[in-house]
């Protein structure tokens, strides 16, 4: 196989995969504020944001 | 007693994740794929178009999610253009409404431009086009124009379709394209030495070609965006909208890459069609640079039926394409008119139709220049550069929303490490944008152009004129209109009163009156007011006159005698908004007038009250000619058996004068289906709120039954009739008996289909 295909396979499998992640990563985050409420899941998901900021 | 509401209006919300996602994914598997093909793979080889489409498609998913963030914490109808008057100001939604304008239109012109060249080019094969005295090129931009036309026009008739019709249609869009992809596969599998079409990966072309290939292609991902305007008729929109937004994307990269995939595979190398060209090459050259490839490459690959089906396929998803971006153009340039910041004729609504009209016409004029001189390229790069500057603003839009106002507003959907996608869509749809100048430098003209012409008339023009609208004022929370005080789920029984018109309103409470003292019911009034679907349901004020007037007429009777809930609904299609609200109350009984007039051909009683008829699931009672206070003495029940016939006695018996009122259950004898009218009656005695000596059984004589029961009817003073309980097959190739009496009839006629509680998800979903 030539550079270009390597890199164009690879390039495809990426973008599949980063696809796929994100919008099953979406979901699960649509369903926890569903069952959080919005402001709370907000608070929560700032909380955590700062948290790992500050690590 | 207690207290009387008044009237109040609210949304009609009938569409769940699956007819929304479907809307969306009708929207983006357009023409743009079938074209798109051909013209990336002549640039960038068969590996490039894969590369192509899944980077487009993780671009789109990065747009997708600011969509879904906004669309989340701002349901309402409006979309791109809503969401920039709040994150900028009106300077900013204008210049979105006017992008989204030429965006839309400029796609409808090339959805236009590519289904003429897909059906005079499957026709000019079949040897068809010979007899033209023209070239097949001007032929083809003919048919385009007069496609345009067909449907500006029915979009003026205001029949677009929406909804769950079109998600039946994307269903078969979908299945279509799926097969391909399918066989695609299958052949790969079997002959996997195909697996060569893929060398050279790039074909001729370049990492940077493969930028401006993108950037043309992008048109094919352009449609999840009418998803974000569905906020005021999706049920849950907070969290239905980001979903389907993000599996629309996801669903049609995944079937783009797989059809990619199959064309590729399509031809053997050495297949003779191909003259010692590589596959790549030789479906990036059948018609204007490759746009008819896809078609050609179908062709081979299923010998006989595959040139068929491609062009039926680009018909039919063309054609809806078609439809709904006028539809979208008109609606976005209304709303421009609507807000002042077009002038004022722009929302200007036809009479007859009720559809905004002048907006039509002008985009009309826009998609017919497009269609008239531009090539599909063209075409196609003009609308993607368009909504690539559209989804810029919007991704600018979710940084600035989310930073200014996020702690005030209440979001569905939050992305995740914000900002990071925002800016990197940004970034990748710039290099896209630049890209297309790589392929169409006019389309950089036009949308420039355009852009700047926009800037001008805000600046000399809607400036000044621009008048503040609800949406300034009102943009975080949706109105919730729960009706206060008595809550009618204590009840035990629900009865709910359709109303069409201030004419007829009366005389359907004055009858509902008895069946509802007789069954101990609480009453709903109903109105469904139909806005055409190019008005967004926000506007639909207008449409109220009529309910309004009707549902005063009733309350100034019914409010000192009994307790009732009025509400007044706005719909895209009444029977639809009437059997949604019918689920959602829970209400145990349907009641509705009918004008009594012979339907158009394929129905059996009209357009409106055939599905509610066939989905609501409750008890259905419509009265036709019941007059007012009028008390029945003799009533004539045709009986057949089943539990529209019980319900048809229950509803004779409730009806009948208390004093002095007889009911006749009549049958007519036939050897073929024996029925004993007595055993039923006796059966369903207990239903019939009148003593034994004023029912009556009779069996009649005559070859036909219909001529026998209206020559019955015509000595009663009212007709009670069970519906049909044909199959729904059957009913398609046989109108029913109680259906054809109940045309024929000119007795005063009330007619009965009993709620059967097993419904199949089919039916309840049509």
């Amino acid at each position: 196989m030539d550079t270009n295909t390597v890199i164009g396979v690879f390039l495809i499998l990426a973008a599949l995969g980063l696809l796929v992640g994100l919008i099953l990563f979406s979901r699960r985050r649509i369903h926890r504020i569903d069952r959080l409420g919005p402001q709370s899941a907000r608070m929560l998901l700032c909380k955590l944001s700062r948290i790992r900021r500050s690590r | 007693m207690p207290e009387q509401k008044s009237i109040h209006a609210e949304l009609s919300r009938d569409l769940n994740l699956f007819h929304v996602t479907m809307m969306g994914l009708g929207m983006m598997i357009g023409a743009g794929v079938f074209v798109g093909i051909g013209l990336c793979m002549g640039s960038v080889g068969p590996g490039g178009l894969l590369l192509c489409f899944a980077l487009n498609g993780l671009v789109a998913l990065f747009s997708a999610m600011s969509f879904a963030e906004l669309a989340s914490a701002i349901p309402r109808a409006g979309g791109a253009y809503n969401f920039a008057r709040i994150g900028f100001g009106r300077s900013a939604s204008f210049i979105a409404g006017w992008m989204e304008w030429l965006a839309a239109a400029a796609a409808g012109g090339f959805y236009a431009i590519v289904l003429s060249e897909y059906t005079l080019g499957f026709f000019d094969a079949l040897g068809w086009m010979n007899w033209l005295p023209m070239s097949l090129d001007a032929a083809q931009r003919i048919f385009g124009v007069a496609a345009a036309l067909l449907f500006l026009y029915v979009n003026y008739r205001g029949s677009s379709e929406t909804g769950k019709v079109g998600a039946l249609f994307t269903v078969g869009q979908m299945l279509f394209v799926v097969g391909i992809a399918v066989v695609g596969i299958v052949m790969f599998f079997v002959d996997p030495v195909r697996i060569q079409n893929f060398q050279p990966f790039l074909g001729e072309g370049s990492w940077w070609k493969l930028l401006g290939a993108m950037g043309v292609i992008y048109v094919a991902f352009e449609g999840f965006e009418v998803i974000a305007q569905t906020g005021d008729e999706t049920i849950n929109p907070k969290k239905t909208i980001p979903k389907a937004i993000l599996y629309s994307v996801g669903i049609v990269t995944l079937t783009y890459m797989a059809v990619a995939f199959a064309t590729v595979v399509a031809m053997r190398w050495d297949h003779p069609a191909l003259e010692n060209l590589p596959v790549w090459k030789w479906i990036g050259s059948r018609g204007d640079e490759g746009s008819m490839g896809f078609g050609s490459a179908i062709h081979h690959m299923i010998p006989g039926l595959g040139g068929l089906l491609v062009t039926l396929a680009v018909i039919f998803s063309a054609t809806s394409a078609l439809n709904a971006t006028i539809y979208s153009a008109t609606r976005t340039s209304y709303a421009l008119g609507r807000d002042r910041m077009l002038p004022a004729l722009f929302a200007s609504i036809s009479r007859r139709r009720r559809t905004p009209y002048v907006a039509l016409l002008f985009t009309g004029v826009i998609v017919l220049t497009i269609a008239l001189t531009l090539d599909p390229k063209q075409g196609a790069a003009t609308a993607s550069i368009m909504f690539l500057m559209l989804f810029f603003l919007v991704n600018l839009c979710v940084i600035r929303i989310r930073r200014n106002m996020g702690d005030e507003l209440e979001y569905g959907y939050i992305m995740p490490l914000f900002p990071l996608f925002p800016v990197l869509a940004i970034i990748l749809q710039a290099f896209l944008a630049g890209g297309i100048m790589l392929e169409s430098f006019m389309a950089w003209v036009i949308a420039g152009g355009w852009v700047f012409t926009g800037v001008l008339v805000y600046r000399f023009y809607s400036r000044t004129r621009a008048i503040t609208t609800a949406d300034e004022i009102h943009v975080f929370h949706e109105d919730e209109h729960k009706p206060e005080g008595e809550i009618l789920e204590a009840e035990d029984y629900r009865i709910m009163v359709a109303i069409a018109n201030p004419d007829n309103a009366l005389q359907l409470v004055q009858n509902t009156y008895k069946i509802c003292q007789a069954k101990r019911a609480s009453v709903e009034l109903i109105h469904m007011a139909p806005v055409p679907s190019q008005v967004p349901l926000a506007d639909a004020e207008q449409y109220t006159f009529a309910g309004k007037e009707a549902m005063l007429e009733t309350m100034l009777y019914l409010a000192p005698q009994y307790p009732l809930r009025t509400t007044l609904r706005y719909c895209r299609n009444a029977a639809r908004g009437i059997v949604s609200a019918v689920r959602e109350r829970r209400a145990n009984m349907l009641i509705m007038g009918w004008h009594g007039r012979r339907p158009r051909s394929g129905f059996l009683l009209g357009s409106t009250v055939d599905p509610i008829v066939e989905t609501a699931p409750c008890d259905v009672i419509m009265l036709k000619d019941c007059g007012g206070n009028q008390s029945y003495k003799h009533i004539l029940v045709p009986l057949a058996g089943g539990p529209n016939g019980a319900l048809a006695l229950e509803m004779a018996g409730i009806l009948a004068d208390p004093e002095e009122g007889e009911i006749t259950a009549y049958t007519v004898a036939s050897p073929r289906r024996p029925f004993d009218v007595e055993a039923f009656v006796a059966q369903h005695r207990q239903r019939i709120a009148l003593p034994e000596e004023r029912i009556h059984c009779e069996v009649g004589q005559g070859k036909d039954v219909i001529r026998a029961i209206l020559h019955k009817s015509e000595q009663h003073d009212l007709l009670v009739l069970g519906g049909t309980g044909d199959s729904a097959l059957r009913k398609m190739t046989h109108t029913p008996i109680p259906e054809t009496i109940a045309c024929r009839c000119n007795t005063p006629l009330v007619m009965c289909r009993a709620a059967t509680g097993l419904r199949s998800w089919l039916k309840r979903y049509l």
